[in-house]
């Protein structure tokens, strides 16, 4: 009786182990934005965005501070809708993509600020440079689709690009502070 | 008022060094290039200061390896123009430190893109380049007369400054123009001591700078035309036309034109047929 009782608590035990566990999603590329904006000329914001995203996602909506996010950009994805402009981007005035082809976001901690709110804090590598930043990530949504258990956050956050190397026209007509918003999908593996 | 610094800083720079410098030289000494290759190197180095700012240690990608050739190549340049009297020994030093250049300014593509077979071959490639500009470089300044050298190199790399820029590599058209600035300082003096030998030392300097510069633009943008690069690199070796007997002849304002124009005109037609093809919409927004 003694050991069955045992046996029955240690399975419990890991049937809740299963159900505390992180899910672990993988970034849908197709369904992820990564918008950017900078100041041009002091009078506007010029905008752009890349298309290729990778990456892969840790929940624990139970111990957020055991979730992960790691995304992975094609620097020479970025698109600001004018060709010329965007092969001026991809050069060594800008992002240097022949050099540093990839920005890679890893998440060091995560932090509930409120509900369904989160401070994402981690290390961004851009243009050969890696310096912490901190997101406030909104999760938007959880759910089992037609199409697998999706997930789902968005957030923002601002980034000067001379801290990352990259001062080309600094204070000359275009802005050093740069916000990107993120939209993040993930399907759950 | 940036813009003014940002152009004139690096020749006041190499002028007012090489005056200084020009306090150690002997009484009558005539072999000046090592004073004259430090203040190239310092002043091309202070154009990447004066423009981007101060580069990190160690230089973050291949844009902030430029200041590090550039005073590099000024101490190489001066030491074996100093010491190391014979010309093979100053090749032999503009080869290391263009290697050492191209290893640098290469450090991602050897990481991330090139296999070793085809690392090999633009180290050698690149290098050898440099090697051969130094001879083009050394040869003219030896034989010409004058200032008709300087006068033709402050042109062409003026004018290699816009290829850059036409290819989509500002940065580097930038800098270029750094080193065209800092010739024209090293110019002024040399006006002032007519009798000094100066290209000895410099020439590293140029040679190394030039291919330099040349090579990071070609491998960073992405529309370099390799047919471009290579009318650019047509003008120091067409310089040595103007040794053929018929042209050697004509001397004066018109042998000096004529040795501009051989330099010059390629490096030109090479700004044109950037300006033409794709690479120039590059800044059909206006540039930023």
């Amino acid at each position: 009786m003694g050991k069955q009782m045992v046996l029955g608590l240690l399975m419990f035990g890991f049937a809740g182990a299963l159900v505390q566990a992180a899910d672990r999603y993988e970034v849908d590329g197709v369904h992820t934005t990564v918008l950017f904006r900078v100041k041009h000329m002091d009078v506007a914001y010029a905008y752009g965005r890349f298309n290729k995203i990778e990456g892969k996602l840790k929940w624990d909506e139970a111990n957020p501070e055991k979730s992960k996010f790691e995304i992975e950009i094609a620097a020479d994805s970025i698109d600001s809708a004018h060709g010329g402009r965007d092969k001026h981007l991809k050069g060594p005035d800008f992002f240097n993509v022949k050099e540093f082809p990839k920005i890679t976001f890893k998440s060091k901690d995560v932090k509930k600020t409120s509900e369904n709110m989160y401070m994402v804090s981690g290390k961004l590598q851009m243009h050969g440079k890696t310096n912490d930043v901190s997101c406030e990530l909104e999760h938007v949504g959880t759910k089992s689709t037609g199409r697998g258990d999706k997930i789902g956050f968005e957030g923002h956050f601002v980034i000067k690009r001379s801290d990352f190397g990259m001062n080309y026209m600094v204070g000359q007509g275009l802005g050093d502070e740069v916000t990107v918003k993120v939209s993040i999908e993930a399907n759950k593996k | 008022m940036d813009i003014v610094i940002q152009s004139a800083g690096p020749a006041v720079i190499a002028a007012v060094l090489m005056l200084l410098l020009g306090r150690m030289w002997k009484a009558g000494e005539r072999d000046v290039g090592w004073a004259a290759a430090l203040a190239l190197g310092v002043g091309t180095g202070a154009s990447y200061v004066l423009i981007k700012g101060w580069p990190e240690v160690p230089p973050l990608g291949s844009t902030q390896v430029v200041p590090y050739v550039a005073v590099a190549a000024g101490l190489v340049g001066a030491v074996s123009a100093r010491w190391l009297r014979a010309w093979w020994m100053q090749w032999l030093g503009a080869i290391g430190v263009g290697f050492a250049a191209i290893w640098m300014m290469t450090r991602s593509f050897r990481e991330h893109t090139w296999e070793s077979t085809e690392a090999t071959y633009w180290l050698t490639g690149l290098t050898a380049v440099i090697a051969g500009l130094w001879l083009c470089l050394r040869g003219q300044a030896m034989r010409w007369p004058g200032r008709s050298f300087v006068v033709t190199y402050g042109m062409f790399v003026a004018v290699m400054s816009g290829v850059l820029v036409l290819s989509g590599t500002a940065s580097y058209g930038q800098l270029a123009g750094g080193l065209a600035a800092a010739l024209g300082g090293v110019f002024l003096v040399t006006l002032w001591r007519k009798e000094a030998r100066w290209f000895d030392g410099a020439v590293t300097v140029l040679a190394v700078m030039i291919g330099h510069l040349l090579a990071s633009g070609y491998l960073t943008a992405l529309d370099f035309k390799w047919y471009v690069a290579m009318m650019v690199l047509a003008g120091p070796v067409l310089g040595f036309a103007s040794e053929l007997t018929f042209l050697r002849r004509r001397t004066g304002w018109l042998g000096f034109a004529i040795r501009m124009g051989l330099v010059v005109v390629p490096v030109a037609a090479a700004a044109v047929v950037a300006k033409l093809t794709e690479a120039a919409d590059t800044y059909g927004y206006g540039g930023y």
